[in-house]
């Protein structure tokens, strides 16, 4: 008996200890976390969020649930340039207030805002000028309030407010509301920063002392105040029966009728919070703007909001905000669409109105139980960091390709200590155990370990693809062919350039000229604030490592002693002459941060423009900087492409490849594709010059109206302000563009070691090292690293 | 012929130890055979390379100089902590209560995060660091610690401040098992201090000395985080070690090269072991 009892005890506490053992938390981690975040572009990372009503965010790839809110873009009527207000009044039909081509357009919606007819009212006999109108808001029962300034006053600095109040019928009557004065005794007059209209036709205004009025529709007289003289609000709605006020602290809200403060509201705030922490500027009450915008729901007591990351539903004093819509799938995840407002529409339908790329939208969102609740494909995109040009890629491409759902990861937040190291390590262990993205953002690694260890698939045939459609920058494109193959391919590119005085400038052929010009420059202006402008040495190194550092590897695995010596005495010789204006005591020119994954560096025209350096070195990055070297030139200064030790560099952006032992290859090379495309590279916010010919063809054309010519400013240490109005360039200086373009050949080097070894010397250069210590240290950590290869 | 049999007392204990043997077969055993299929594997492919991947490790100047620092290391190390660890542990135990405290104070540096030793490890030895100043001070130039062959040293002193406090424990643990009887009979014979010590405590603490040895070598890898944490992936040559080659090739994605190495290294320790095993059974 007591052997089996013995043998009953062992078998048991075998048993435990094999279950405790097996027991896990659940699903693996997916991938990019321990090292980053992964998020789908645009869902929500909010505290506080539950399951998504008609959505089912998570499932990922293979949906099981039906149903999901669908996006459809509603066109307006020509001239619509902005919309001030969109109201569902109480009998059904919409109402529209906007300026464009007039300054104040109303319009009229039977069918939920799919088709429009104009609004007549009698505003002529008021004497108003339309183009004073600031906003224009509708009653539910049909009535338009508008806020005007007098021009005249304007002029002289007074920027008091007057209101107009319109009837069912179009006839107006001036509403006086006598606001009290400025708290802050400034003399100007107070005005009305922002008005809405309760469901009952309450109208409710806040001023300049962030004090919110009820105001009488009929007098104009103040029937209430809720005022808390300690916050800024940032925004106000009215939901139901209460008032949500925004502030920097949270949202709070207020009973109407006793004007008492309701309990505050943690989940929502918890996730206002969340999104506050992403968006800062929206929080700048001096743009008039946030980006959270909120209706009321059926109930009364319960509200709908939406950011980048979808639309968000939540009862009050309830503790959980719902995910009503992904954001992800539709254009509310666009880094370009600036939501203006948003109401319900129907039964369960939603109407998100704004502005994307200076042009008014309207959207709706309509349950549609017949299609999939997430897409059947899922597309795993990963980066090191976020890049607002990939999540614009993102949205185009979901908008493009409705049945497939791309999830972005991010390999370094930013906010949890994780290093680029680390963050790769994370990435290589999820490759190599088969769990890795489909699609890889390269920037920031070294491309060259992917590519020779052959983890990602070869995409000549989609770029032959585009090339055939569109035709490609070959040069650009082709830059990491191997063995026939192309692996990694640039989305887009920046050219490294200097501009300056023409006299000199013909001097610069290369990094040795560039510096002796530099120093030349600083004995001839020995008390000029800057000659380059970068007085730091994460600066210096953003510009001067890319079009250098490829004359440095030998037969590709020995260094070459001498030109790292040339570059560490540029380096040095050039920081000297920047540095020698810097005030006494001040000297040092090094900066914390540093460790950036990218060496672009733009160029600081407003320096320039302002007298504060002499030559402006950097990149060009966009077209609109073209427009201002050519506008330069145009004005006697000249400029030219930057060569360091090596000519025909040029600095790669946004370089993709796609996993070669990914699950959805056809699909991501599907979305590489589109990377390449016409409509993605000719988008503004593209981040580089585009590589695809057509795009860089329509990149000609002026974006600005011809009535409008855009103009830059700066006011440098001398305090003189200057302004330079931008010329758009010719059809002959694209053509040299082009010539410029298609003349580079060499990707700026994308070794991260060798660089964050230079990078550590430099500092040490620039804190009074000598040259030869700088790069006997680097040649040691190098020729060690170049060892291991 | 002999039949294999589980006689009934053995029942319990091979049920006890299963889970523990499944766990250990499971997540170390496992992937060790797969570390070793894949040495013979490229990196990314799979396809069978043979011995090319051991053939390019032993080419390879980086795991040359990791591999030659890291016995380096272990053979200066590891005597010297055995040696200065016993001499603590004997001058502790003669002193008795009167240094009763500072065998806490051995013990508190293995008490200590490694990121905060790796910053102590700046202040003290960077150029222009503590340790440099007093030397300044007293006359001497300063030393680029840890950008010379002082590096290594360095290290040395870093492990044996860490560990010391470790080896003491198991020493004054073997000390105490020593019957006090045996040193009385000694005295009685005439024996003097450095005799007892020869004669009676240094047999008596072999078995101690091999658990030591062994633990010591183990944790003479463990220093690779304070010489990560300073110098980086890339430090002096001096203290580029194993760890920090695999620590690369992994970032490199070199699977195959880090595969090879790594049976290499678990192949060599397993020799040592062993023969560590074998001098001490034939002690026995």
């Amino acid at each position: 008996m007591k052997g089996f009892g013995k043998k009953v005890m062992a078998l048991f506490l075998g048993t435990c200890l094999l279950f405790g053992a097996a027991c896990s938390n659940g699903e693996a981690e997916p991938a990019g976390n321990g090292g980053g975040n992964t998020s789908a572009a645009g869902s929500p990372g909010g505290a506080g969020t539950s399951g998504n009503a008609g959505t089912s965010a998570g499932n990922g790839g293979g949906g099981q649930g039906m149903g999901r809110f669908v996006e459809t873009e509603y066109s307006l009527p020509d001239g619509v340039e902005y919309m001030m207000d969109l109201r569902l009044l109480e009998d059904g039909t919409l109402r529209m207030a906007a300026i464009g081509t007039n300054p104040l357009m109303l319009y009229s919606s039977k069918d939920e805002g799919k088709s429009w007819e104009p609004v007549e009212i009698s505003m002529e006999q008021l004497g108003v000028d339309k183009t004073m109108i600031q906003s224009a808001r509708w009653s539910p029962s049909g009535q338009l309030f508008i806020i005007y300034m007098n021009q005249d006053e304007v002029m002289a600095g007074n920027m008091k407010t007057y209101c107009l109040l319109f009837d069912q019928k179009g006839t107006g009557k001036e509403l006086t509301i006598d606001l009290p004065p400025l708290s802050s005794g400034s003399g100007n007059s107070n005005r009305i920063s922002d008005v809405h209209f309760a469901p009952d036709g309450g109208l409710y205004i806040v001023d300049v002392n962030q004090t919110i009025y009820q105001i009488d529709l009929e007098s104009g007289k103040i029937l209430k105040n809720y005022a808390n003289p300690d916050t800024v609000v940032e925004t106000f709605a009215v939901i139901g029966k209460n008032l949500l006020v925004k502030t920097e602290d949270g949202v709070e809200f207020y009973d109407l009728e006793t004007g008492k403060s309701l309990a505050r509201q943690e989940a929502l705030n918890e996730y206002i919070k969340a999104f506050d922490s992403r968006h800062p500027s929206a929080a700048d009450v001096s743009t008039g703007v946030s980006d959270y915008v909120y209706t009321a729901g059926k109930d009364g007591n319960d509200l709908y909001f939406c950011d980048e990351t979808g639309l968000y539903h939540y009862t009050l004093d309830g503790s959980v905000v719902e995910q009503v819509i992904d954001g992800g799938l539709n254009s509310l995840s666009s880094t370009t669409l600036k939501v203006r407002g948003l109401i319900r529409s129907g039964e369960e339908g939603f109407l998100i109105f704004g502005t994307e790329n200076s042009k008014a939208k309207l959207i709706a969102f309509n349950f549609d139980s017949s299609v999939p609740t997430l897409p059947g494909t899922e597309l795993t995109v990963y980066a090191l960091e976020d890049n607002t040009s990939l999540r614009q890629a993102i949205r185009m491409y979901q908008h493009d390709n409705p049945d497939v759902y791309v999830t972005l990861e991010i390999g370094m937040s930013g906010d949890d200590g994780v290093t680029a190291a680390d963050a790769i390590r994370t990435l290589n262990t999820n490759l190599m155990a088969g769990k890795g993205p489909d699609v890889l953002i390269l920037d920031g690694m070294t491309i060259g370990n992917y590519v020779e260890k052959g983890m990602l698939t070869d995409l000549s045939d989609v770029i032959g693809e585009v090339s055939s459609a569109d035709g490609l920058f070959e040069n650009l494109v082709n830059a990491y062919q191997s063995d026939g193959k192309v692996m990694a391919v640039p989305v887009c590119v920046m050219l490294p350039m200097i501009l300056g005085n023409a006299d000199g400038l013909g001097s610069v052929t290369d990094l040795k000229t560039l510096t002796a010009y530099v120093e030349s420059l600083r004995q001839k202006n020995p008390d000029a604030p800057g000659i380059c402008g970068t007085e730091t040495v994460d600066g210096l190194l953003r510009w001067m490592y890319g079009i250098s550092s490829a004359a440095w590897l030998k037969d590709g695995n020995i260094l070459d002693e001498a030109a790292l010596n040339e570059f560490f005495d540029c380096l040095k010789r050039i920081s000297e002459a920047e540095k020698s204006q810097i005030p006494a005591g001040n000297e040092s020119i090094i900066t914390s941060g540093g460790g950036n994954l990218y060496l672009s560096y733009n160029m600081d025209l407003f320096s320039y423009l302002g007298g504060d350096s002499l030559i402006c070195a950097g990149q060009m990055d966009s077209f609109q900087v073209f427009a201002v070297l050519e506008t330069f030139r145009s004005q006697g200064d000249a400029y030219q492409s930057l060569n360091g030790q090596t000519a025909g560099v040029f600095q790669p952006m946004l370089t993709v490849g796609v996993n070669a032992k990914g699950d959805q290859s056809e699909t991501a090379k599907g979305f590489v594709k589109y990377l390449l495309g016409k409509d993605f590279q000719s988008n503004e916010n593209l981040g580089g010059l585009p590589v695809n010919r057509a795009a860089f063809d329509a990149g000609k054309k002026n974006p600005f109206p011809s009535d409008l010519t855009p103009s830059m400013s700066s006011m440098g240490a001398s305090g003189e302000l200057k302004d330079l109005e931008i010329q758009w360039p010719s059809e002959n200086s694209f053509a040299e563009l082009q010539k410029r373009m298609e003349s580079v050949n060499i990707p700026a080097d994308s070794n991260q070691v060798i660089r964050e070894a230079v990078e550590a010397e430099a500092k040490n250069l620039l804190e009074g090292g000598s040259v030869a210590d700088a790069v006997q240290n680097v040649i040691k950590k190098v020729n060690l690293y170049l060892s291991e290869q | 012929m002999k039949r294999f049999r589980i006689r009934r007392g053995q029942r319990a204990g091979i049920l006890f130890v299963l889970p523990s043997l499944l766990g250990v077969a499971w997540f170390l055993l496992l992937p060790f055979l797969d570390v070793v299929a894949r040495s013979f594997l490229g990196a990314v492919n799979g396809e069978w390379v043979g011995i090319s991947n051991y053939q390019t490790i032993f080419s390879n100047e980086a795991f040359r100089l990791a591999a030659g620092n890291t016995v380096k290391f272990a053979v200066v190390c590891i005597p010297l902590l055995i040696v200065i660890s016993l001499l603590i542990s004997v001058g502790l135990t003669h002193f008795g209560r009167k240094l009763g405290f500072l065998k806490s104070a051995f013990l508190l540096p293995m008490a200590i995060p490694v990121a905060s030793v790796a910053l102590i490890w700046r202040l003290l030895f960077h150029s222009q660091g503590i340790v440099n100043g007093l030397m300044e001070q007293l006359g001497g130039n300063p030393v680029d610690w840890m950008n010379s062959p002082a590096a290594f040293w360095v290290l040395v002193l870093t492990y044996l401040w860490k560990n010391v406090g470790y080896d003491v424990i198991l020493w004054m643990a073997g000390l105490s098992a020593i019957p006090y009887s045996i040193y009385e009979a000694a005295e009685v014979d005439g024996a003097g201090s450095w005799k007892c010590f020869t004669k009676i405590t240094l047999p008596n603490l072999k078995p101690t000395l091999y658990t030591i040895t062994v633990l010591s070598f183990l944790n003479s890898f463990k220093v690779f985080r304070e010489a990560y944490l300073v110098g980086g992936a890339y430090p002096h040559d001096s203290m580029y070690l194993m760890q920090h080659l695999f620590n690369n090739w992994y970032r490199d994605l070199s699977m195959d090269k880090m595969a090879a190495a790594a049976v290499v290294v678990a192949v060599v320790i397993f020799l040592v072991m062993l023969c560590f095993q074998r001098i001490w059974a034939r002690e026995d």
